[in-house]
Parts: C-alpha cells; sequence; structure tokens
C-alpha cells in the first residue's frame, strides 16, 4: 500500500468525510474522562461523598460533656447518622439543645432513646432525658438533610458550650 | 422546580458519562452490558424521582427530558461544530484491506471486532475482502467489500 503508517492521523474524504482533528480531540478528551471517572471512584471511597475516612468525624466539647459523631459530609435526601454521648451529672435529668440547620433543613427519622419531655425555641428544639445514675447517656438520631449546601448546627448540653457541626450536603 | 432539575442534571451526566465511555460501549451488547444497563437505569430511577410518586413528578420528568432531547438535536442541526462535539465523526478503520492499527487502538476495537462485523454482515471471511471497514457515529461497524470478491 501506498499510504504509510504516519498517515493514519490525516483525514480521509472519501466513502466518508472524517474530521481527524475532531476525533483526536475526542480520545484525549476520553482519556482526561477516564482518569476522572477513577478519580470519582477513589474520592468516594475515601469518603468525600459521605462514609468514608475522609467524613466520619468526631467533636466534643470544650468542657468535655458532649461528644457527637457524625459525618462531614452529607447528601441530601438520604439517611445520616449522628451519635451523642453525653457526660452529664449523675441522677440528675439532661438536656440537649439542638439550633442552627439542623432544625430547619434536616428532618430527624428516628431519635433513641425517646426523650421525656421536649420544648422548642424559634430555630431550636431542647430535649430531656432522665437521669441515669453514673450520668453518662447516648443518644442515636437518623436524619434526612433536605437541602444541598453548607449545614452549620450546634448542639448544647445543659446550656453549657457546646460543638458546632459544619457539614456539606451534597445535592 | 426540582423534578426538572433533576431531569436536567440526570441527562447532562449521563451524556458526559457515556461520551467519555465512548461509542464502544453501544457497539455490542453482551449479557454484561445488558445486566449494566439495567442497573443503571434502576440508579437513574431513584434520584430521577426520589420520594415523588405523584403523576405530575412523573410527566415533569418524562416531558423534561424530551424537551431536552428536543433542544439538543435543534442545537445539534443548527451548531454542525455540537453536533461534532457530542457525536463525533465517521471514522475508517480498514482502507483497501489494510488495518488501520493505530486508530484501531484508540478506538479500542480489535481486528476480531472488525471481521465479526464483517462475517455477520456481509460473509466475509478475511481482512483483504474489505474495502473499506468504517466505524460509524451510532458505534456500529460498516463494512464495505473488496467489488471484484467472487471469482
Amino acid at each position: 500500500m501506498d499510504k504509510s503508517t504516519d498517515d493514519e492521523f490525516a483525514s480521509r474524504n472519501y466513502p466518508v468525510n472524517e474530521n481527524m482533528h475532531a476525533q483526536r480531540l475526542e480520545w484525549r478528551m476520553q482519556a482526561v474522562g477516564n482518569y476522572l471517572l477513577f478519580a470519582l471512584v477513589i474520592l468516594a471511597l475515601l469518603g468525600v461523598f459521605s462514609d468514608g475516612v475522609l467524613s466520619e468525624t468526631t467533636q466534643t466539647s470544650p468542657g468535655g460533656a458532649l461528644t457527637v459523631e457524625y459525618q462531614r459530609m452529607i447528601r441530601a435526601q438520604s439517611d445520616e447518622r449522628y451519635i451523642l454521648r453525653v457526660q452529664g451529672e449523675p441522677d440528675r435529668p439532661v438536656s440537649v439543645t439542638f439550633s442552627g440547620d439542623f432544625m430547619d433543613s434536616v428532618d430527624i427519622q428516628t431519635l433513641s432513646p425517646p426523650p421525656q419531655t421536649s420544648h422548642t425555641s424559634l430555630h431550636g428544639m431542647t430535649l430531656t432525658w432522665p437521669a441515669t445514675p453514673d450520668g453518662r447517656h447516648a443518644v442515636w438520631i437518623m436524619a434526612q438533610p433536605q437541602a444541598a449546601g453548607y449545614l452549620t448546627s450546634s448542639v448544647t448540653v445543659d446550656g453549657k458550650p457546646g460543638v458546632t457541626l459544619r457539614q456539606w450536603s451534597w445535592p | 422546580m426540582d423534578s426538572v432539575m433533576r431531569a436536567a442534571g440526570m441527562y447532562l451526566l449521563l451524556l458526559i458519562v457515556f461520551k467519555i465511555a465512548g461509542r464502544r460501549t453501544l457497539l455490542e451488547m453482551n449479557a454484561f452490558d445488558f445486566v449494566l444497563l439495567l442497573i443503571i437505569s434502576e440508579a437513574t430511577q431513584q434520584a430521577l424521582l426520589g420520594n415523588d410518586f405523584s403523576f405530575t413528578g412523573a410527566a415533569l420528568t418524562i416531558i423534561t427530558l424530551i424537551v431536552l432531547d428536543i433542544l439538543l438535536s435543534f442545537l445539534k442541526n443548527h451548531f454542525p461544530r455540537l453536533d461534532l462535539l457530542l457525536d463525533g465523526s465517521p471514522l475508517i478503520l480498514v482502507e483497501n484491506g489494510q488495518p488501520l492499527h493505530k486508530r484501531m487502538r484508540k478506538a479500542g476495537i480489535s481486528s476480531d471486532d472488525i471481521l465479526s462485523s464483517a462475517r455477520t454482515a456481509q460473509g466475509i471471511e478475511r481482512m483483504d475482502q474489505i474495502k473499506f471497514a468504517i466505524l460509524e457515529k451510532n458505534g456500529k461497524i460498516a463494512v464495505i467489500p473488496v467489488e471484484s470478491q467472487e471469482s
């Protein structure tokens, strides 16, 4: 054949009109895209899109009375878990106050154990659990963010300085 | 608003992902590709409709998808460059019996794929009986046999 292989990337006009420039651009974009998709899978495994080492975190309030286990990255309209561990005073009921986006943009699906009493303020809610002999409590919450974006919420125990949860919610 | 945004987002995402995956995916469906397609549609369904079981929600999603499709084909007709970007151009893989190996490797198509298409469509047995093999825009391989094949 008279055509050398170097000319493989030149456009032919018969029997069809080729556009090798566009074709090679497409191949290059596909190569980049493959890496991009691969990277996305790795990031997802690491937890950039919730549920992974980069996402799971624990925060303790200044006095050590409250520890919250939660996810930094959450996804809108999917169930997310929060675990509250409270060190209160022995034989005294404990009150936990939630405020900020946790009340405004997140729907609580389940909350256990059920609180003894609850009352609300304009953008917050205070729940009270009965006393335990050693003052230790744990609360498990399953909640569903309703909006995408940056969510800031705060949780306090008995009015003492608490923790501020900063979360990114993916759409 | 939510259904329209969801449908548009999913349409765009699938467009980009399938564009990256290339035409090879559409070339031939084996059992695994079929299963993959089923799973993808199942995963898409959840994000498209979410918890919305209403007639209006489904109608809005369907109409949005169709409108996007109409819009895209309209844009493609008016801007040939967009058409080129989205659909690509046909690619000649075999020229006068000579396989163009570099192109085939880049396009992810082997000689076997071409011969398989040639056998199915034209009853061709060997590479040198192929005058042209062209990877079409829709991912199919068109085979044009050498004219004086029978002797």
